[in-house]
């Protein structure tokens, strides 16, 4: 077995339940490490197993703490295994692992729909707390340079303008409280929490980044609508005709931080 | 350097001759921990140190992971980069593990090559550490020891000597950590690694969640009598004790370095 083929074998041991002992890779695998009197192959080859699974088990419940208390310690650790299983991580870096956890919680409450019929928030709750690792990590945004915006729209009054939404921050639109529910879990002092998991409508959510920690906060539906049209693309003018309030909204949204910068737009 | 002991570390400046950082906690493009990181660094030389070079793997080398590297080499200066002689994963998936090489030809002109181009893109040698394993390959057929000692030589790179590691090994393989140690060329020993194992049933796993036992001082101890000066850091990754427990452990580390340094005079 050349060294390419001992390592594909060696990792595909990593992900199996149960080891699968019909592949020949897996045969000459077996013979080249070999067991003992005190560990068999399988017990070395567990002990790889057992340290792969807990650092990606670590990683998503580093990532989904909410979750992780929402549906306990043993029923989350038991989603992750699956979750690793038809996700294995493909990135050496870590902090993009998990990234496929709000779909597969929206998969999971499909193929479990009894068992899982008091949790329809899930799948909000991960999208929201996704958001928040990756804002978290996100690049250093610069103060929205007010002075050079001036100077651009005086001097070239009739050219137009695209804004940028700060790197670190994030939009969601959600139908369940997902917010209230995230708060609820990870505040301090919370032991065994109630938390209303009916759906108040619609909720605008944004989640920025504000002295080094992720902030999630609701905003008005006016206001999710223009960012996301920026952060589309969309030029000052576009947003002029698209926007009634937009002489109100803009200000606020640039005083408040959530317009990251801006450029002529072409 | 872990994350619960950088207010203290900023704030107090406890005697520390460096920290090592494990780069992969810093691939952030902003935030947080490069603020803090940025602090540490006013301060206190540093070393960086990774898990997913994968330098032993038959992958391509993976140029955005360097990429990471180099970007943090650049801003941050560190004395030494170091990763495992492993690879961490294969066929397009990462283990996120430390796995083991076999000690063949073919294994290590692999790794050689890989080294030296790691070592190209950096713009700076690294040192490779010795990990600890739960197998063996029969089909090896060149010593650990020669192994490591052939990567660096023909590589032109350090080696990063973890003892802890070698215990581990010693116990888990019937091996004897003396010899391998001994085996080593001193002159490409860079950086010394301390760490605590945890012992299974039928095993001991390198898990980094205890102080350094007595067997691993005591061939530190041994090893550092006549090879002093080598820079030697207590490795803690979980279950990480108060910032003084570990400033304890450095403290005796470094009395047995100063000791080994007297004697050598």
């Amino acid at each position: 077995m050349d060294l390419k083929h001992l390592q594909e074998a060696f990792v595909a041991e990593l992900h199996k339940d149960n080891a699968d002992n019909t592949t020949d890779a897996h045969t000459e695998l077996f013979e080249l490490v070999g067991g003992n009197e005190r560990m068999s192959t399988e017990d070395k080859l567990k002990v790889y197993r057992n340290n792969a699974r807990f650092s990606l088990v670590h990683t998503l419940e580093q990532i989904y703490p909410a979750c992780l208390k929402t549906l306990g310690k043993d029923y989350f650790r038991q989603c992750a295994r699956a979750y690793i299983k038809k996700h294995p991580s493909n990135n050496a870096n870590l902090n993009h692992y998990g990234e496929n956890v709000p779909a597969f919680f929206a998969g999971l409450l499909k193929e479990r729909a009894d068992e899982l019929k008091d949790y329809a928030y899930l799948p909000d709750l991960a999208l929201l707390e996704r958001e928040v690792h990756a804002v978290y990590y996100a690049a250093d945004d610069m103060p929205f340079d007010f002075e050079a915006f001036e100077k651009l729209t005086h001097r070239d009054n009739k050219k137009d303008i695209r804004f940028a939404l700060p790197a670190a921050m994030a939009l969601l639109e959600t139908t369940t409280p997902a917010l209230a529910i995230w708060e609820t879990l990870l505040a301090k002092d919370a032991g065994d929490t109630d938390f209303p998991v009916e759906s108040r409508g619609v909720e605008y959510l944004c989640v920025r980044r504000v002295d080094d920690i992720p902030r999630v906060e609701a905003i008005e539906e006016e206001h999710y609508a223009v960012l996301t049209a920026i952060g589309n693309g969309a030029t000052l003018s576009a947003l002029a005709d698209k926007f009634a309030h937009l002489d109100d909204i803009l200000p606020t949204l640039i005083g408040n931080g959530k317009v990251g910068s801006f450029s002529p737009a072409d | 350097m872990r994350d619960a002991h950088i207010p203290a570390l900023v704030s107090g400046k406890p005697q520390v001759n460096w920290l090592e950082v494990l780069s992969d906690n810093y691939f952030a493009d902003g935030g947080l921990a490069h603020r803090q990181l940025e602090a540490i660094r006013e301060h206190y030389p540093i070393a960086l140190h990774s898990v997913g070079m994968s330098i032993g793997s038959t992958a391509p080398l993976n140029k955005d992971y360097f990429k990471q590297i180099k970007k943090l080499i650049v801003r941050y200066k560190p004395e030494l980069v170091s990763d495992h002689l492993c690879f961490t994963g294969a066929g397009g998936v990462e283990s996120h593990d430390l796995l083991p090489l076999p000690w063949t030809e073919e294994a290590l002109s692999n790794t050689v090559g890989r080294i030296k181009q790691i070592q190209d893109w950096l713009g700076m040698p690294i040192a490779v550490e010795n990990i600890s394993t739960y197998l063996r390959y029969r089909h090896s057929t060149i010593g650990e020891a020669e192994f490591i000692s052939a990567v660096a030589e023909q590589a032109d790179c350090f080696i990063l000597l973890d003892i802890n590691n070698a215990y581990v090994n010693q116990v888990n393989h019937g091996e004897d950590a003396e010899t391998f140690i001994r085996s080593l060329p001193v002159e490409r020993i860079a950086q010394i690694h301390l760490g605590g194992y945890e012992t299974k049933p039928d095993f001991l796993l390198d898990a980094h969640n205890h102080a350094v036992s007595e067997p691993v001082w005591a061939l530190f101890a041994n090893f550092v009598s006549d090879t002093p000066n080598i820079p030697t850091l207590i490795e803690w990754d979980r279950d990480v004790p108060p910032l003084e427990t570990l400033l304890e452990q450095a403290a005796h580390a470094q009395k047995l370095l100063d000791a080994g340094a007297m004697a050598s005079v």
